[in-house]
């Protein structure tokens, strides 16, 4: 059982930063589950803290059940792959996987005998008497791949392993490491920046934020039920548009006023009407690919004139500015539009999602506790 | 970050470096001690470890020194010795070649190495090479030939001949620590000013310099302390207190039979004090110096 | 006319013309000018011969003479027991200084280059004061402990000046062998030091396997560096012992300053010297592969 559990895990760097702040997370045994967050929100830290290369300010670490928090990392029984792959100079592909068996003190043929069986699997077999260091990096990041794995762990940890490569070698990676996580069932954690690494890897995502969790879930529940607008804004691609308005009540319907004009809401209301109180600041929050264009005017929608193109083969972006100076994304398939175009923008309620003053989603879902959250 | 696991390895490393400590400052402390001793306590056998009646005679008369308080100390054994009266102008003479060799360091060295890192001209590479390797000769190959060189430009006991020899031994070194630690140097800003027209020797004062203070540091550190503390040299080419430098009369010094001993060490700590206080000065820099570019990735 | 030289040009020249200058007359050309004169006669008490081209006979002098075999095996002992120490011992303290973890290393750090700071003539009296016949440290504290029943002249004992010599020597020149090491330890990627600690290194295997492999290149720089000074020690040792007692201490680099201040021979002294230089140069061959090595990395 290899369920790895941060118990309110806190770390303050010496000059009062904080890099990680009350983290609660428990992570399934044979989960894959990706950290992700933008530059500088705690995930890495996170990661090297589970790993032992960092002691926590508070909160306990349990992995596979046991208190590890006090454990050097070689006591954990993890494996780890860092970003630009920690590759032994002066040693060879064998030997470099070898590594942390020597330290476990296993026989020269036992070594051989693990050493090559996970060359094999990763395919890596007829690279091992090369020079690691001057190894092609998609070479390299098997190599450390491989000595990560061949102590057979119970945790592998990694550390935005793909970063570095070219795009091609990325894919190869990615569905290389998705092949071996899923064999070895091993959990598997997994920092990165990249969304997209993120949602393809993991059978859930921890999205992180200035040291703070901030939603851990599915990537379609992460998509469809963000716990805030920075989860709303950080998940998706292209970005979320944000819209920022207030709540009027007019011949007994009820509007969101914006700066461009106002749009009627009714259905999606009701579903939170105690949350909210006429008045009160929103912000809406809509993909661009939900947004619907028109080049003509049409009943409740908002004008706008196109001010910019972007064409990527399938689909494209446009963005349209509003008589406010605000703009939108929308994604569409693509269409004749040039630059000054009128189009006619409705934003369809029921793709709302409505952010209050603090950032919090008000039709924000909780999941149920019990609920198997793996392989949705 | 780099832990020491196991309690064994723990306490031999605390051992070792209480050691340490004690070796390299020990020898330090023990000359001041004796310094401030008076002529009676110095004779105590066992030693005294501590000066219980501490007296700073010895200095004063260092500094004091008139042609009267040279020779026999009525009703002691010891005496000053006649170098004692050459203590300050040698120091002072030090001290300006000390200076003014550094000061030559400091202008000339980064700015050779910056040569051969930026412009590289036909046969740099020889020429690095030759600076180099010349100065990994040993000092005592090169004593008759410079003792030639001075005498046929007429250098003998002059402060000018001394910077001049100590500049040429100090460079190569100062040149190849600089040119060590360029590596990682930020090119690309000298290039884009060059397409922006200035002159490489702007570009060298304006942008190459300021960026490399620890390294300027580092060789101004270096050469201070090699032009102060050299002795041997000093010795062979000087014949008078005109040029003479304090290491010279401190080994004199040290070496004359029954000279007072408090004034003996007080020599030894004057000796000492200036190259530490410019250590402690610029220690900073020296230590982020030499591992300014080599820390980088 | 200034100006209708290229910008480059005219930076090389402002740059590099007087510390050459002062490098190719002070440095390059007594070196050449020293093997020059290694194979004239230049022997004072035979002035009728003087500046006469003898070939290699300087040398055969040398080498037979009744001092060299002797002087040579001592330089020997003397390096074999010089060398390994500062290696090693400058190795294990830069591992230490390196331990964040390890409380005492800030305080290592600031004063483990004060030895190198000092001047070396007054280290040198330092150690001569400590080891005092009559006032000195060592026989007091061994006096008190009763180990020796009456003060030694420990400068005046053959094997004990020796052993002092060695470990003056030993205080003087490991600190930058220390920061040599400091500076290379300080570029190790931080990424394969933890690595290492995930894969389950011991302290053993982690100085094994990531220490020592890093600092490889630095290894040999440092080894050739400590042991041409050592086959080249002269200043130190002359001011402590001055060579005795009886030339116990008189290693090979001392008998240049022999041949050419005291017996007046200056072609035997030349040949010496270069003799000692071509050793050293042998070495700097040596020191210079080392460094190519270090730069394919």
């Amino acid at each position: 059982m290899a369920e790895i559990y941060l118990e309110n895990v806190s770390k303050v760097f010496g000059k009062g930063t904080v890099a990680v702040k009350n983290l609660t997370l428990k992570i399934e045994d044979k989960e894959v589950i990706a950290i992700l967050g933008p530059s500088g929100c705690g995930k890495t830290t996170t990661l090297r803290i589970i790993a032992g290369l960092e002691k926590p300010t508070s909160g306990r670490i349990y992995i596979g059940g046991k208190d590890v928090t006090d454990l050097p990392p070689k006591d954990r029984n993890i494996g780890m792959v860092f970003q630009f792959y920690a590759i032994y100079p002066g040693k060879t592909v064998y030997e470099n996987i070898a590594f942390p068996l020597r330290c476990r003190g296993l026989s020269k043929s036992e070594i051989r005998r693990e050493v090559m069986n996970i060359a094999d699997y990763l395919e890596i077999t007829r690279i091992l008497d090369k020079e690691a260091v001057a190894c092609h990096p998609s070479e390299k990041q098997l190599t450390a791949l491989a000595r990560a794995l061949v102590t057979h762990p119970q945790a592998l940890l990694l550390d935005e392993p793909l970063t570095v490569l070219d795009a091609d070698t990325r894919e190869l990676m990615r569905v290389k490491l998705k092949q071996i996580i899923e064999k070895e069932g091993i959990t598997c954690i997994y920092v990165t920046h990249d969304q997209k690494e993120g949602m393809s890897l993991g059978h859930r995502i921890a999205v992180m934020k200035d040291g703070e969790l901030q939603q851990v879930d599915t990537p379609s529940r992460l998509l469809n039920n963000p716990i805030n607008k920075f989860v709303a804004g950080f998940i998706g691609s292209p970005t979320m548009n944000f819209l920022n308005g207030e709540i009027i009540k007019k011949n007994n319907e009820y509007y969101v006023i914006f700066s461009f004009g106002s749009v009627k809401i009714g259905k999606m209301l009701e579903k939170c009407e105690h949350k909210i109180s006429l008045g009160d600041e929103i912000t809406i929050g809509i993909r661009p690919r939900d947004i619907v264009l028109y080049t003509k005017e049409v009943e409740n929608s908002v004008p706008g004139y196109v001010s910019g193109i972007e064409y990527f083969g399938d689909h494209m972006l446009i963005k349209i500015s509003l008589s406010s100076g605000d703009s939108v994304i929308c994604q569409t398939t693509p269409i004749k539009l040039k630059i000054n175009d009128f189009v006619s923008v409705i934003l369809p309620e029921e793709k709302y999602f409505f952010f209050d003053k603090d950032g919090k989603n008000i039709l924000f879902k909780e999941v149920e506790k019990n609920m198997h959250i793996m392989g949705e | 970050m780099r832990n020491i696991n196991g309690l064994v390895v723990k306490v031999v490393a605390w051992i070792f470096g209480i050691f340490i400590i004690v070796w390299t400052v020990f020898p330090i402390y023990w000359a001041i001690n004796v310094s401030l001793m008076n002529e009676i306590d110095v004779l105590m056998k066992p030693a005294l470890y501590v000066p219980i009646r501490p007296t700073i005679e010895s200095y004063w008369i260092i500094f004091n020194i008139k042609e009267a308080m040279v020779g026999a100390r009525p009703g002691s054994t010891f005496f000053i010795p006649q170098a004692a009266a050459s203590i300050l102008p040698t120091l002072t003479n030090s001290l300006i070649v000390a200076i003014t060799v550094m000061i030559i360091n400091i202008v000339f060295g980064p700015i050779a190495s910056h040569i051969f890192y930026t412009v590289k001209f036909s046969k740099s590479n020889i020429l690095f090479w030759i600076i180099v390797l010349t100065r990994l000769m040993p000092l005592a190959a090169l004593l008759l030939p410079i003792f030639v060189i001075f005498k046929i430009l007429n250098l003998f006991n002059s402060l000018l001949g001394l910077v001049l020899i100590y500049s040429a031994l100090t460079l190569p070194i100062s040149i190849w620590i600089s040119y060590i630690n360029f590596e990682g140097f930020p090119t690309e800003c000298e290039e884009a000013a060059l397409v922006d027209g200035y002159s490489r020797l702007e570009i060298y004062y304006k942008i190459a310099f300021p960026l490399i203070k620890p390294i300027i540091a580092t060789v101004a550190l270096f050469s201070f302390i090699f032009a102060y503390g050299e002795f041997f040299l000093a010795m062979l080419l000087t014949s008078s207190d005109v040029a003479r430098t304090l290491p010279v009369i401190i080994s004199s010094i040290v070496g004359t039979y029954h000279a007072l001993p408090s004034m003996v060490m007080a020599t030894v700590v004057i000796g000492m004090a200036p190259p530490l206080i410019v250590f402690i000065l610029a220690r900073k820099y020296v230590i982020r110096g030499i591992i300014y570019y080599t820390g980088q990735r | 006319m200034f100006k209708r030289i290229s910008d480059g040009v005219r930076y090389i020249i402002l740059g590099l013309f007087f510390p050459l200058s002062l490098i190719f007359i002070f440095l390059v050309f007594p070196i050449i000018y020293g093997i020059y004169l290694s194979f004239l006669k230049l022997d004072i008490h035979n002035p009728q011969l003087m500046w006469q081209f003898i070939g290699i006979g300087n040398y055969l002098k040398v080498f037979s003479s009744y001092y060299f075999e002797y002087s040579m095996i001592q330089t020997f002992l003397f390096c074999l027991a010089v060398i390994p120490i500062i290696i090693l011992g400058s190795l294990s303290i830069s591992l230490l200084l390196f331990q964040k973890n390890f409380r005492l290393a800030p305080s290592l750090q600031a004063i483990i280059l004060i030895p190198w700071a000092i001047p070396y003539v007054v280290n040198a009296s330092m150690w001569r004061w400590i080891f005092d016949a009559n006032y000195g440290f060592v026989n007091s504290v061994l006096y008190q402990l009763g180990i020796i029943k009456n003060y030694q002249a420990w400068l005046g004992d053959t094997w004990s000046a020796f052993g002092i010599c060695i470990l003056a020597y030993i205080w003087t020149e490991l600190p930058f062998c220390v920061l040599l090491f400091f500076a290379r330890l300080q570029s190790l990627p931080i990424d394969i030091y933890e690595q290492s600690l995930v894969d389950g290194a011991g302290v053993w295997l982690r100085f094994k396997e990531v220490y020592l492999v890093w600092l490889k290149p630095i290894l040999f720089v440092v080894s050739v560096w400590t042991t041409l000074r050592a086959i080249s020690a002269f200043d130190l040792i002359y001011v402590i012992t001055g060579g005795g007692p009886a030339d116990f201490t008189a290693f090979i680099s001392f008998f240049i300053y022999r041949e050419t201040f005291v017996f007046l021979d200056f072609g035997a002294g030349a040949a010496l010297s270069a003799f000692i230089a071509v050793l050293g140069f042998v070495l700097v061959i040596l020191y210079y592969k080392s460094i190519k090595f270090v730069r394919l990395r």
